[in-house]
């Protein structure tokens, strides 16, 4: 079990991080509080210690990620634009980047994970893949659609 | 660093309220930090399982049947209250190769039978001249009685149809077979041939086979025991 100063410093760092990643799998409020509870509570209640920060960040991202994704299982919608949320952070929906995030919101749920991992965190595909254990060449490919299938809803090339 | 299609992501931040309520829903979950809280109520627990173990053990640890089987291996089924095999036993080195092969433990005596009756190596005891040996015993005369029937309806239907000798025994027979280490049909048998010529002793019974105590006993007696015998015999001969 770790100690309050420790629990209390990794919600400081992460949450914000957290709270993104479920902003970009749930909807309703109630959810996130629960995802956002989870995670640190298997933080908490984590035995083996970190190798590093790093190894801390990643773990993080890959327990939110999977507890958003078996949360909503079977009933998940794709489209899960949310302009009610949107507000609630003060982001313009009309806006150049309310827009572009927006369409994000529009791929499916594993490619938003990858498009965050890559253009928010600024990951590469070799550490994406390692942390969410997964074979580098599937990542690649993953990646490479997520992107073209961004292009082709933007209708221009937006990034490299 | 450009965020590319999630610059507007900047602006998501976890909540005050939000981070709050997790630490405090981590404080409340948390409820094996403290060591008195954590060995106190494994204590409970302990005394929970214990009191539901003592209550329950009566029931599910008595010994309440008793069905002996001797054809070459000489085993014994002994069941609980729900006629569901608690152990087997075995009296000689036949019976406990015939074990290491078979597990009745947990089942139903009838579906038990069944098990062993059809296994190959046990099947190998069907010789033409075997006899099979089955002893009842219960604490419920009733409950021995249903036994000895569901058995017999059984051994009807099987190779040993012809071939085997099922009956009831008492508790004093049971009890004095149980003190020798031996099977009750077994000792039922020893003590008839013993009773009937008295230059035998127990010891050299014992390692007879049971087709060889009935041939042994046919020659001593006017009633030879003929196979497919399922009448009851309580007392003590």
């Amino acid at each position: 079990m770790k100690t309050e100063a420790e629990i209390k410093f990794a919600i400081e760092t992460y949450g914000d991080m957290i709270r993104r990643i479920c902003f970009l799998h749930l909807k309703q409020q109630a959810d996130v509080e629960d995802i956002f509870q989870n995670v640190f509570f298997k933080y908490a209640t984590k035995k083996d210690s970190f190798a590093s920060a790093e190894h801390e960040k990643a773990w993080m991202i890959r327990v939110t990620m999977n507890a958003c994704h078996d949360f909503l299982g079977s009933w998940y919608k794709k489209k899960a634009v949310l302009t009610d949320d949107f507000s609630h952070f003060q982001i313009d929906p009309y806006s150049h980047q309310g827009h572009l995030l927006e369409v994000v919101m529009t791929l499916s749920p594993k490619y938003r994970d990858l498009i965050y991992l890559h253009y928010y965190e600024g990951y590469k595909i070799v550490e994406i893949a390692a942390m969410l254990k997964k074979n580098e060449n599937t990542i690649h490919t993953r990646l490479r659609r997520a992107k073209q299938e961004l292009k082709e809803k933007l209708g221009g090339d937006y990034f490299d | 660093m450009t965020k590319g299609p999630l610059e507007a992501m900047s602006k998501i931040k976890a909540e005050e309220t939000l981070k709050d309520k997790t630490w405090q829903n981590i404080k409340q979950r948390s409820f094996f930090k403290h060591p008195i809280l954590k060995w106190g109520s494994l204590a409970c627990i302990a005394v929970c399982v214990m009191i539901v173990i003592i209550v329950n053990r009566p029931v599910l640890a008595e010994e309440y049947s008793y069905i002996t089987l001797d054809i070459n291996p000489s085993l014994e089924l002994i069941l609980d209250q729900k006629d569901n095999v608690m152990q087997v036993k075995a009296y000689n080195q036949e019976a406990q190769e015939t074990l290491s092969l078979i597990n009745m433990v947990g089942l139903h005596y009838q579906k038990a039978l069944v098990k062993l009756m059809e296994n190959e190596a046990y099947q190998q005891y069907f010789k033409q001249e075997s006899l099979l040996q089955v002893s009842i015993y219960s604490k419920d005369e009733t409950r021995s009685l249903e036994i000895e029937k569901n058995l017999c309806d059984y051994l009807n239907n099987t190779e040993m149809k012809d071939r085997y000798n099922c009956h009831c025994i008492d508790e004093s027979t049971h009890k004095e077979a149980l003190s020798h280490h031996m099977s009750g049909g077994k000792y039922e048998m020893i003590k008839k041939i013993m009773s009937m010529d008295s230059a035998y002793s127990l010891d050299e019974l014992e390692s007879f086979s049971m087709a060889q105590l009935r041939d042994l006993y046919n020659t001593l007696t006017d009633e030879p025991l003929s196979s497919n015998t399922h009448h009851r015999k309580h007392g003590n001969h």
